[in-house]
This record gives C-alpha cells, sequence and structure tokens, in this order.
C-alpha cells in the first residue's frame, strides 16, 4: 500500500509535467493541425533560458522566492518569444501547402534548436537549488518532497489560468474558432494569425513552467531533455486524443502514473516501454484517443 | 433612381483558381438599402464571389470597392471591420461552442459590451427558439436554427453590406420563408444585403435588383421584377 501512494505521488508529479508540455502539442495541433516537433526544443531552450537568467541575476548565489518567480517569468517569456517566432519564421510561409511540408520543417528546427543547444550549452549542465528544498515522511515509508508539491500546485495553477482563458475569454472563443475553420473565423473579423501566434505564445509559457519545474526538481539540464519529455508529451497528448485539451491532462496523468507504476512494480526498465505499449494500444483501440472525437478522414 | 449610391461595386473582377478561370471580369452595383441577389447554378462561381468580396479569396484583377475606397486585397478580418460581413455557404456555426458564443465571436471587432448585449437580445427578439438554445452547442441545433444563427452571428458586427449565401440550403420550406421575411426586414432597417441564392424565385420576389451567374460570367441583370418575367430566366432558373 506504501509503494502505491507512494508511486502515485511520483506519478501524478511526472504526469503533471508531462500534462504540461502535451498542452502545447495538443492546443497547436488543434489550431494548425500540425504536430509541432519542436515543442520538446522549447521546453529545453526554456530550462537553459531560467539556468542563465538566474545566474545572470545572482538569484542561484541568494536564493529567494520573489527571485524565483522573476526567473520563472523570464523563462516563459522567452519560451513565449521562441516559439512565436518559430511559427512567424518556419511555419507561417508554409500554411498554405501541404500539411506534410510543415511537419517535415518541424523536425527540421526541432534538431536545429537541439544542436544550437548543444553548441552553446555543452552536454549537461547543473541546475542551483533556487528554493528551499524538504521532505515530509507522511508515514512510514511515504515520503513527500517540496518538489512535489511545487509541481502540483504551479500545474493546477496554470490549468486554471488555461481552462479560464480558454472558456472564458473572448480570445479562447477566438482559439476555438479557428481550430473549427480558420476561413469562417477570419469572416468574424478575428486576425487568425494573431490567434495562432497566441496558441504558441500559450502552449510555449506552459513548456517553460515545466522546464523550470523539472530542474528545480532534478538539477541538472542537457541539450537533449526536450526530445525525451518532449516524445512522451506528445504521446501523452496522442493518448488523450491530440487536439482536446482535457485529453493532454488526462493523458499526461495516466503516462506519468503508468510510468511509476510499472517502475515501482514490473522493473524499472520496462518504465520508457510502457510509453509506447500504451501508444500502441491506443492507436489500435481507440486512434482518436480518450478524449479525441471520432472523425473520419475525409477522401 | 438617380439617388442610388452603390454600397459595393464590383468592377472587372477575375479570380483564378489555379488553373481554372473561376470569374470573368464580373460587374456587379449592390446598391445602398437595397437587397441585390445573386443566382445561378451550382458551380456557376456565386461563393467563389462572395468569398473574393470578404477577402477570403485574392482578385487577380479587378476591383472591389466599399463605398469609395477600394477593399480587394485586405485581409478578410480587415473586410470586417471596414463593415462587409458574411453569412458562409453551408452555415458554418462553430458546433462546439454555444449559440451565444457564437454571437459574441459575430461581434469580435466591436468593444461596447453594453451594445452587444443589446444586439443579442434584438436576434432574440427576432428568433425566439435562439434565446431558449442561448447556453447550448450550436452543433445541436437544427438546420433552420443553424441558419439563424448564422445570419444573427453576420450582424452582430453591424456590417454596412451583408453577405447572405445560400440561406435556404436545405431547409424545408416554411422555415426558408421565415428566413426571407427576416432578410426582408434586415433590410428594410437599413442594411444593404447581398443574397447569393439558388432559389430564384424566392430572392427576386424580395430582392430589389438581380444578376445572372453563369460558368464565372455575369449573363443578364435587372431589376427584379423584370427577371422574374423573363422567359428565359423562367425556363432556366424558375422552372418554366
Amino acid at each position: 500500500m506504501i509503494l502505491f501512494l507512494q508511486q502515485l505521488i511520483n506519478g501524478l508529479s511526472l504526469g503533471a509535467i508531462y500534462a504540461l508540455i502535451a498542452l502545447g502539442y495538443t492546443m497547436v495541433y488543434g489550431t494548425l493541425q500540425l504536430i509541432n516537433f519542436a515543442h520538446g526544443e522549447v521546453y529545453m531552450m526554456g530550462a537553459f533560458a531560467a539556468l542563465y537568467l538566474a545566474k545572470w541575476l545572482g538569484v542561484d548565489q541568494n536564493p529567494s522566492v520573489p527571485g524565483v518567480i522573476v526567473v520563472a517569468v523570464g523563462a516563459m517569456a522567452f519560451c513565449a518569444v521562441l516559439g512565436m517566432t518559430i511559427e512567424r519564421v518556419a511555419y507561417r510561409p508554409l500554411r498554405k501547402m501541404s500539411r506534410l511540408n510543415m511537419l517535415i520543417t518541424a523536425i527540421g528546427v526541432s534538431l536545429l534548436l537541439q544542436n544550437i543547444g548543444l553548441l552553446a550549452f555543452g552536454a549537461l549542465q547543473s541546475f542551483p537549488s533556487l528554493l528551499p528544498e524538504a521532505k515530509w515522511e507522511l508515514t512510514a515509508g511515504l515520503v513527500l518532497r517540496s518538489q512535489d508539491v511545487q509541481i502540483f500546485t504551479t500545474t493546477v495553477a496554470l490549468m486554471l489560468a488555461l481552462h479560464h482563458i480558454v472558456e472564458r475569454t473572448q480570445i479562447g472563443r477566438a482559439m476555438r474558432a479557428v481550430s473549427h475553420s480558420r476561413d469562417t473565423a477570419a469572416l468574424m473579423g478575428i486576425p487568425v494569425d494573431r490567434v495562432v501566434s497566441f496558441t504558441f505564445a500559450i502552449g510555449s509559457v506552459l513548456a517553460g513552467a515545466a522546464a523550470l519545474l523539472i530542474a528545480l526538481d532534478k538539477h541538472k539540464i542537457e541539450p537533449t531533455m526536450g526530445s525525451a519529455y518532449g516524445l512522451k508529451a506528445f504521446v501523452a497528448a496522442v493518448l488523450g486524443g491530440i487536439g482536446s485539451i482535457p485529453g493532454a491532462v488526462a493523458g499526461g496523468l495516466l503516462l506519468g502514473l503508468a510510468e511509476t507504476m510499472v517502475s515501482g512494480y514490473i522493473a524499472s526498465t520496462w518504465r520508457d516501454a510502457i510509453a509506447f505499449i500504451l501508444l500502441i494500444g491506443i492507436l489500435l483501440y481507440k486512434p482518436s484517443g480518450l478524449f479525441g472525437k471520432h472523425t473520419v478522414e475525409k477522401v | 433612381m438617380s439617388a442610388v449610391v452603390n454600397a459595393l461595386e464590383l468592377r472587372d473582377l477575375d479570380v483564378w483558381y489555379g488553373q481554372i478561370h473561376a470569374l470573368h471580369s464580373v460587374n456587379v452595383n449592390v446598391e445602398e438599402g437595397r437587397i441585390t441577389t445573386l443566382l445561378g447554378a451550382n458551380g456557376a462561381g456565386k461563393t467563389t464571389l462572395l468569398r473574393t468580396i470578404s477577402g477570403l479569396v485574392k482578385a487577380r484583377s479587378g476591383t472591389i470597392r466599399l463605398g469609395a475606397t477600394p477593399i480587394q486585397g485586405l485581409e478578410a478580418h480587415e473586410i470586417v471591420r471596414r463593415g462587409v460581413s458574411q453569412s458562409p455557404e453551408g452555415r458554418q456555426v462553430f458546433p462546439n461552442l454555444t449559440v451565444k458564443e457564437n454571437l459574441q465571436l459575430g461581434a469580435w471587432i466591436r468593444s461596447d459590451k453594453a451594445g452587444i448585449e443589446a444586439d443579442i437580445a434584438r436576434i432574440v427578439g427576432i428568433w425566439p427558439r435562439l434565446g431558449e438554445r442561448m447556453a447550448q452547442a450550436a452543433g445541436t441545433l437544427s438546420g433552420g436554427e443553424q441558419q439563424m444563427l448564422a445570419i444573427g452571428r453576420a450582424m452582430m458586427s453591424r456590417p454596412k453590406v451583408l453577405l447572405l449565401d445560400e440561406p435556404s440550403l436545405g431547409l424545408a420550406p416554411v422555415v426558408v420563408a421565415g428566413i426571407f421575411e427576416t432578410i426582408k426586414a434586415i433590410n428594410a432597417e437599413g442594411t444593404t444585403v447581398l443574397l447569393v441564392e439558388q432559389n430564384a424565385h424566392l430572392a427576386l420576389r424580395i430582392a430589389h435588383t438581380g444578376y445572372v451567374l453563369e460558368t464565372g460570367a455575369i449573363q443578364q441583370s435587372g431589376p427584379a421584377k423584370d427577371l422574374l418575367d423573363d422567359d428565359a430566366i423562367r425556363a432556366a432558373y424558375l422552372g418554366g
């Protein structure tokens, strides 16, 4: 029972990170029907932006809560600008062409950013503790870490904010309209390009937040972290039903729990395999994902 | 007749889809304060013409004037801002958004909250059934209700010129009759209307002026009542 509860905490923590990144994949897919393979690299760049910003501001020497907030906001803003730039420079010129062109470009942007990361940042770097860390033993053998609490509270707050934007604001209604039909949205007077840009910004902000949370948890970041977490988050988005916001959250949590339960009860070597076993399973039995709408591809 | 002003003027409009010449130097005057109808069979280019006016398709040559201002080449959302809105073919309501959210999006270019609420109330006054379904997803509405919503949504930007693409499509005659009455009422309150229709009889009965489009070119035009009496039109579009 203790093992189960412990893996539940670990799984929700990991799953929250997957969910934050998966939201970026799913929202961009919703508006452009594009799998933005560069999204994982935006996440990676967010971690390094946070590192260099913390060093530059001296927050790594004198950690403080306001300091961390400045670093967080800075890293998230950096990701927003990066995400919007990628859309503007790499995807928008291709929007009228076949979707395959954009997909291949996305892979190209992903490789480009990863290699820029390797050139600029080298390999693994350690990430300083910016916040006091604590562990609480809830009962014998069941540990809750302050990092888990950070991840839960930040993720819940960001998801409530996202829900508010998408469901209650005019820009959120516009995002939903654009994801149904760009032409019809334009007939409402909605500046579609700006809405697409905003969608990239929101997704990238969430990735930036995920990057900082992971960096504060694991204390190491590397230029290839985007492909590992990015791929898992993409699987999470597909599990939940790509294009669906609740689906991305559910898929992320499900994947996180599946991974930690498998490492707890079977073997940690099976941890990565379970993600892809789940992916294959869902593609075989419910290709539209848990929350996805069943759509027939029109020929 | 000399007092009639053109709200919208299309001059020598040529539109190509790749290798296909979709519109051949089309000239249309949409007179201010009136209903102008554009008739034609499926594939004649009616929808292309409306999409070109709205900026979703770019003309290769020719001009589109709104009042005195050329608007061809402007982006679609900018054309709405200038005062031309469209209820597109097939209604195209946003199915996952509620009726109210659809109407709110129609008012995207406006920021006067009280005015927007008043206009939503006005549309509910015209179509009480939309009022009953305000919080319902638009995709759950019947075809007739979706058409009402699509027109209401296009009215929410308070356009000078309202473009309507086949509002009768796929609807029962009694529903169509109601919608055409409303189009007349909207026009009587001062909105200029360009109505694209296959249902020539109905359209000519509420319009002042008619144009007939055939394979991308205007074949005939004139006062609606003359077209109603025209033998060739009767044979081609009014069932003899």
